[in-house]
Order: C-alpha cells, then structure tokens, then sequence
C-alpha cells in the first residue's frame, strides 16, 4: 500500500490467501475427521464384549455442522480482513506491525495473588451453592459460577510472574535475564497463548480424568460385590425361582453355588423434603411418607450375609456401601405399611457395609412381621443372591457373561407395570400422594424417563436407572465399556482436540518467538554469545513455553478433581486414589508426548536461528 | 617514512614502516606473526595485512578488498571513511571475524584471529572486542544499566566488580540518571552512549565502531565522540571507528580513506580538528566523482 498498491487489489488477494489458508486445512479436516473418528472406534472395539452388536454410524448431519462451522469462521476472517483494509491511513497499519507489547512493572505480589484467585475461583466455584444454602437459605443464583471466572486472571498472574520475573536466583541474578528480557518483550501475545494452552491443558485433562475414574470405580465397586448375582425379584409377576435359575445356569455349563435368599418388603418412609418455592429460597417440609424403604428382617439379613444382628424393637439398621459418597438414612422416624396404612415408629440404631444390599434397611423380625400384614404381592420382594462356579465350562467367563444375559433378558421379559419403574419413582410416595390428594412430583417428569417399556431394555438410560436393575458382576464389568462409550468417546475427543490445539499453539508460538528474536541473536553473537549460550537462551524460552502451561494446566485440574472427590465425602476412596494414579500415568504419558514435541521444536529453532549444537 | 627490510620466510621480503605492512606471504605460524608485528616500543593493537575478499553472484565474482594493509597502535583513535562500495564494511566485518576472508591476515594484539574455532571466536569478541553499531543493538527488554551489563553477562558472571565498573561507566558518559530506563525510553544519543559504555565493559583490547553517528543528529553525534574521546582519554581505549561523517572522523588520531577495496590514503590529524576536518574534506572533493 505504502508503494501504491490500490486497496481494491490488495483486498483481493488478502481473501483469496484468507480463503486457501482456511478453506484448504477445514476441508481436510472434514474429510480425515471420518477416518480418524473410524480410528479412534476400532481401538475402542477392543474394549467391547459385544463387537457385532455395537456399530459406529456417521450422520449427514455432522456435514452440515461442519459446513456451519467452516462458513463462520470464514465469515470472522473476512469481517476482519475487510476492516483491516478498510484503514485508509497507512501510518496504522505500519504502527500495527511495529507495535510491541512490552510488559514492565511485574511485581513480586503477582505469584501469591494468582495462587489466591485460583484457589479463591474453585473453591467458590465449586462451594457458592452450599455457601448460599447456609449462609442465605436461598438456591444459589446462576451468575455465582461466574465465580470461576477468577482462576483466569490468577492463572495469567502466575504465568506474568514465572516468564518475566520467575525466581531470581540471589547468587546468580543475570543468569536468566536475556531470555525473560526476550519473552518480556515478546508482550502479552505470549503470555495469552500460554494461557489459553494452560486451559487447553486442563480441558483435555478435565475430560481423561473421567474415564480412570470412572472405570476404577466400577472395577472397585463390581469387585467388592458380596456376590457374583444379585436381583430383586418381584412376588407379583412371574419371576424365576431357584430352580430355573439353575437350570438355565446348567445350560451354560455352570453351577449355582452360595445361592442366598431373603424375603424384602416395599414399605414407605417418612422424611423432611427440601424443596425451592418461586423466590428461589429453600423450603423444608416434614412427610410421612416421602419415599420408599426397601426392609429385610434381621434374620433375612441373616441369611444373606451370615451376620446375626441384635435388633430391638423399634429400632432400624442401615446398610450402605464402603465406596458410598453418603452416609446412611438416618432420619427416618416413621414407617409405613401402604396397604394398610399401619404405621412403625422407628430410631436410628447402626450401620453394616454391604455392597450388595447398599440403601436395605434391617428391621427386627417382630417389627418385619407386624408391618408386613396386610401387604399385597406387590409390595413383596424376594432378594436373592448367588455365585457361579464355571469349572466345568470350556468358555469359563464367556459362559458365565452369556448365563447374565439370557437371566437379564429372563428378568426383564417378566418385568412390567410397577416393575419397570425407574429407580427414582417411589411407589409408596406416589401411593401417599394420591391419598391425600396431592400431585407426585415426579408425575411432572416426562413418562419416558420414569417408566420403561421392555422396548427400551437395551438403552444406557433404562440398565442406569431401572429400578429393579439385577447385579451380575461379569455383566456389569464388560458392559462398563458399552454403557459408556459414547460417553467415553466424547471425552476422548474433547481431549485430543485439546491436546492437538494446545500443541499448535506451542509450536507457533515458538517459532514466532524465534523469528522475533532473529535480530536479538545476531546482535547477541557481535556480543560475543557463542552457540551454547544461544542455545540455552533459546531452550530457556521454549522450555517455558512448553512447560508452563503443561504443568500449570495439569496441576491444576488435579487439585480440582482432588477438592471435588474430597468434598463429596470428605474422604479420598480407595479407587478414587487408584483412579487418580492412572490419572497420573496417563499425565506422564501426556507430558511425554509434550517433551518429544518441544524437543522438535528446539531442533527446528536451532535450525532457524542458525545455531549448532549437539545437543538436540 | 622508514622502510625496514626484513627477512620473512624463505624467498619472501617484509616491509615495515609506521604507516602500513606489505606481507608477500599469507602462511605464516603463530609465532612468525608475533614475531612480525612486534615494532619498537611494543606490537600493534590491530594488524591487517593484504586482506583480500571477494562476493561471488551467480557466476560472477565482486571483489571488494584488494589487500588492504593497516594497523592501530593502543590508544589510537582511527577512522575508516570512503565512498559506497569502497569496502568499509566488509573491512569491519572480517576483523571482527562474522565473514571469512580468501587471503590475508589479520592480528589482534599479535593474535592471530583466523582458525580460530566458532567458540573461541565468540570469546574474542566477548573478552577482547568492544562494538558500537549504527543502530545501537540493546536489547529492548533490558535496562540500560543491564545493557551494559551485557558482555558480562554473556561471558558468564557478572562479579561486584563488574557492577562496579558498569556504574562508573554510567556515570563517565552521563548516563547514570537513566540506569534503570528501558531503551524505548530514551533519546538515540542515550542509547549510543550505552553502546558505548556496553562495549567497554569488559575493558576490551580494540573497540570496533560501525557508522555510530549515522543514526543521530548533530547534537547526539557530538555526544558520542565525546565518550568516544572520554573513553580513550580515561581508560585508554583503542577505537577502530567506520564513518561517513567527516565531522566524526575530524576527533580521530588518524583517517584511513578505502576506496575500491584499497587503502587509498592515510591522513593524520596534526593540527586543530577544525583543520583536521577541512583536510578530510579536501580529499572528498579529490576523489572526484565519489560520492563519499
């Protein structure tokens, strides 16, 4: 422009350069996103029990958000370009490429403050519904997640501080001067980049952390099952008894071993709801019946477990689960037989773990028998529980894996009414409801996501939530992958792209920091800097590139994940910690993969800025 | 003139004289180098002796210095001027060693600097080489206190004594107010004035200057002479200056005029630098058709 050039000219060349560098990578990336998609599924098929049944298909529509996404991101790059040329004053658009951003006056504070945002933005993020509940008695309001906001700037903080100022070394106080002088004048393009690589960094984290957690905890959980099979059958519809089970085990070349049964009744319990009225304030109301309690006599306890239990009169046990995020019910003063309308006082006494019958509660036989009069077939229950011994089968868990399926399809085809429930639709408190007149809330929720029809026996939302879910522990360990996959797939998706974004901006980054010093390095070796003082320059620089964000964005997703697996028990499980050391491994790897990249990116500079040495 | 004949290598002849060497032959040792450049009184700070180099473009070869013979004793203040293309640069670049030259030989302080491997290169211009640039060359994101500091820094450790010597420099030069302003902050006579302090930190044995006024006005080009002068009257500097300004080169003990990759002439100041500068000025206008 400065020579002449008209800006009708220079417009269209601008687009069409603007059109090539981001129509020509979207194009490819439309075209190989299928393929590497079709990748990432076959490694994942190795995971999956069921290969045939399972399929990977593509939709047209993901064309049309990919189409979506292409046209408005060339449309951004246009408005851009197009305000960019329509500048008339070249004096602008010669300061626009002259202008450094030099960031000066980076004080000593910075680094406590940027610890202080972040540790202020997650744990306020992450507490203000608790704070507001206590504090105020209200449900907290949507902009208190904006509260998160602040682990941004304590973050950028963080970065100032450790690229600029860093740790100054009281014996050596040059030491490291001439590279953070370079990246201080780099300005806050770099400092930017390194921030937005740190959220990268802890995105893709964010989303593989889930996946060891996850599969730890199902490992853990299956694996602490008092037994191999579990259910709850049913007294009004036409459940298996022993002696089908065992046949069918038979057919399978397995035997019926431990075999365990208990009679269990549906009675209702009464409780205090939370609820939140239209001001958004919490409001708490007492209900004799507010949801179901699933009750086993002492000597049904007995009988599933070995464990003779003292109970008094009047008094109720709790079994929950060693993994549980939550206590027992202990809350419960009133029980209530909902055909007859009889009711039990009742008191807290202990509780037993039992994985199996977590959320059972253990009454004394007396107060079992008495409350039981009266109960229609409905309300009864048989818990049954047994191992199988495959010695005899040449498949061994092949054969016990398809022994569950034909059980589940067994449970499930004499499932229907009431037994088809979801987990969370208490019968008893809809029975009370209705009595007295009195809309069930859960009556509002979509049908479909309360009750399920035998049509829906093979989605993720009814093995999730099916009230009457039976626990085979071969099943549910192989199906862990299945059940999750789309969840997994999403996640592991999320992380690559992550990864991939974070590590592109290193490499530009650090090119571009090596074509900005180019001058520095010269004026450098009239100075007197030989090839290993440039090199450490240079490596001090892109390490800090590198690095940084990595460890910055890693550590602090863990300590993330570490604050939200402490509060919701106030405790670090066992296979939480075993699932945040696969974490670690898989950081390890990550960290790996980060090193390799920066070691080519070292060469390459090296390269650029004429500098020879071995070392790379 | 004194002309001393000696004897060199077999078959090959030295003439020496106070104002230049003609070396017949390039192969000499280390110690034959010592050995011929030692003079009375002492050896020269700075030795070239028949240097020549050429550019090739394509199949095409630019010869730019023709065996260029000069020397500078310790203390002296030399200016090189001539008109484009003359070779003043390249002069300045194949002393401090950034381009190789075909033949010749060049001696700092009867080092010889040719062979000398990348490193060891790197630490003569460190420890023994002091340059000012045209454009100043601080780094931006360094104070001028750390500018200064540069070299030291460089070479590994920067000592209380360097630090030392770094505050008296900026108090030498005037520029001790400015000490923890960044160079974007300062005025273009400042910052030459910090070129200058920079490249006598490490009390080096020459000082190359390339063209130090040629990006300041009158007022700051006077300013930096004057360090230059300060520099050579207190701490007995060797200054080796390339320049097209005639008032520059009028301060200087001696002015080498190059013209075609020759030493054209040589002229000393033995007057007032006012007539030192008409001299210079004289020759520009002998050198007829030159644009110097």
């Amino acid at each position: 422009m400065a020579l002449g050039a008209g800006k009708r000219s220079l417009a269209g060349q601008l687009f069409r350069e603007l059109f090539t560098a981001m129509a020509v990578p979207a194009l490819s990336g439309i075209v190989l996103g299928p393929l590497f998609t079709l990748g990432i599924w076959q490694i994942f098929r190795l995971f999956l029990p069921d290969k045939e049944g399972t399929v990977l298909s593509f939709t047209p529509f993901s064309l049309i958000i990919c189409a979506g996404f292409l046209g408005a991101s060339l449309l951004l790059c246009f408005l851009f370009a197009i305000r960019f040329i329509s500048r008339t004053n070249i004096l602008d658009v010669v300061n626009e490429q002259r202008k450094s951003e030099p960031i000066r006056d980076v004080r000593s504070w910075y680094l406590p403050a940027g610890i202080f945002l972040i540790v202020f933005g997650a744990a306020a993020g992450y507490g203000h519904p608790w704070f507001f509940k206590a504090v105020f008695g209200i449900f907290s309001p949507v902009w208190a997640n904006l509260l998160y906001l602040s682990i941004l700037p304590g973050i950028y903080l963080i970065i100032l501080f450790l690229v600029i100022l860093g740790k100054r070394s009281r014996k050596h106080p040059y030491r490291k001067i001439i590279p953070r002088s370079m990246m201080k004048f780099q300005g806050r393009q770099t400092v930017n980049n390194m921030l937005i690589m740190t959220l990268l960094t802890a995105r893709a984290c964010f989303a593989m952390f889930y996946i060891p957690l996850l599969a730890s905890g199902n490992f853990f959980a299956t694996n602490a099952w008092e037994k191999d099979f579990s259910m709850r059958l049913r007294a009004d519809q036409d459940m298996p008894d022993r002696e089908e089970i065992e046949q069918l085990a038979e057919e399978y070349r397995l035997t019926v071993e431990n075999w365990a049964e208990a009679p269990m009744i549906v009675l209702g319990e009464d409780g205090t709801g939370e609820d939140i009225d239209e001001n958004g304030k919490y409001v708490y109301q007492y209900h004799e019946v507010i949801s179901d309690c699933i009750a086993i006599s002492a000597s049904g306890y007995e009988a599933l477990t070995g464990e003779h239990l003292d109970l008094s009169p009047g008094t109720y046990d709790e079994c929950i689960s060693q993994d549980s995020a939550y206590g027992p019910d202990t809350g419960t003063t009133l029980i209530t037989n909902m055909v007859t309308g009889a009711a039990l006082d009742v008191t807290y006494g202990t509780f037993h773990y039992s994985h199996t019958l977590s959320g059972f509660t253990v009454l004394n036989d007396e107060d079992f028998a008495r409350i039981s009069e009266g109960l229609d077939d409905s309300w009864k229950e048989t818990f049954v529980q047994f191992d199988a011994d495959d010695a005899d089968s040449p498949y061994g868990p092949e054969d016990e894996y398809r022994f569950s399926q034909a059980l589940r399809e067994r449970l499930v085809a004499a499932s229907s009414g009431a037994g088809m429930d979801s987990s969370y639709y208490s019968r008893a408190a809809k029975t009370y409801c209705d009595v007295h007149g009195e809309i069930y809330w859960a009556d509002n929720e979509p049908a479909s996501s309360v009750h399920f029809s035998r049509e829906d026996a093979d989605s993720f939302q009814f093995w999730s939530l099916w009230k009457y879910k039976p626990y085979f522990r071969v099943m549910e360990q192989n199906n862990f992958f299945m059940n999750m996959a789309i969840l997994f797939l999403t996640f592991l998706f999320m992380a690559v792209i992550c990864y991939t974004a974070a590590l592109i901006i290193s490499y530009t980054r650090s090119i571009t920091v090596a074509l900005s010093n180019r001058q520095v390095y010269e004026d450098l070796i009239h100075l007197g800097a030989g090839n290993e003082f440039r090199f450490r320059s240079v490596r001090q620089q892109l390490s800090k590139i590198y690095s940084l964000p990595t460890i910055l964005g890693m550590t602090a997703i863990t300590l993330f994940f570490l604050m939200i697996l402490f509060a919701n028990d106030g405790r670090i499980s066992l296979s939480e910690g075993v699932g945040m050391g696969v974490c670690m491994v898989i950081m390890l790897i990550l960290g790996a993969i980060i090193f390799l990249f920066y070691r080519r990116t070292l060469k390459t500079v090296c390269r650029m800025l004429d500098i020879r040495t071995s070392r790379v | 003139m004194t002309a001393v004949s000696r004897s060199l290598l077999p078959g090959s002849t030295l003439m020496l004289n106070t104002d230049f060497v003609n070396l017949k032959s390039y192969e000499n040792k280390n110690a034959d180098v010592l050995a011929l450049t030692e003079k009375k009184g002492g050896m020269h700070m700075l030795y070239v002796s028949e240097l020549h180099k050429s550019y090739r473009t394509g199949s095409r070869t630019y010869e730019v210095l023709k065996g260029v013979s000069l020397n500078v004793e310790k203390g002296e203040f030399v200016a090189v001027m001539g008109p484009s293309g003359s070779g003043k640069s390249t002069l300045l670049n194949c002393i401090s060693c950034f381009i190789p030259y075909e033949s010749g030989l060049i001696t700092l302080s009867g080092e010889k600097l040719s062979g000398l491997s990348e490193e060891a290169l790197a630490k003569v211009r460190n420890e023994k080489l002091g340059f000012v640039f045209q454009d100043f060359m601080l780094l931006d994101g360094l104070t001028v206190r750390e500018n200064i500091l540069l070299p030291r820094i460089i070479h590994g450790e920067v000592t209380a004594d360097g630090e030392k010597n770094a505050d008296r420099l900026l108090k030498l030069f005037g520029i001790d107010a400015i000490r923890d302003k960044y160079p974007a902050e300062i005025s273009g006579g400042e910052k030459q004035r910090t070129a200058v302090a920079r490249a006598l930190i490490n009390n080096p044995l020459l000082i190359l200057a390339d063209e130090p006024t040629g990006n300041l006005d009158s007022r700051s080009s006077r300013a930096v002479i004057d360090s230059f002068m300060e520099a050579r009257h207190s701490l007995d500097a060797t200054i080796f200056m390339v320049t097209y300004d005639s008032f520059a080169a009028s301060f200087c003990d001696r002015v080498i005029i190059l013209k075609d990759g020759t030493v054209f002439r040589t002229l000393e100041n033995k007057g007032s630098r006012p007539e030192f500068q008409g001299q210079l000025l004289n020759m520009i206008k002998e050198m007829s058709g030159d644009d110097i």
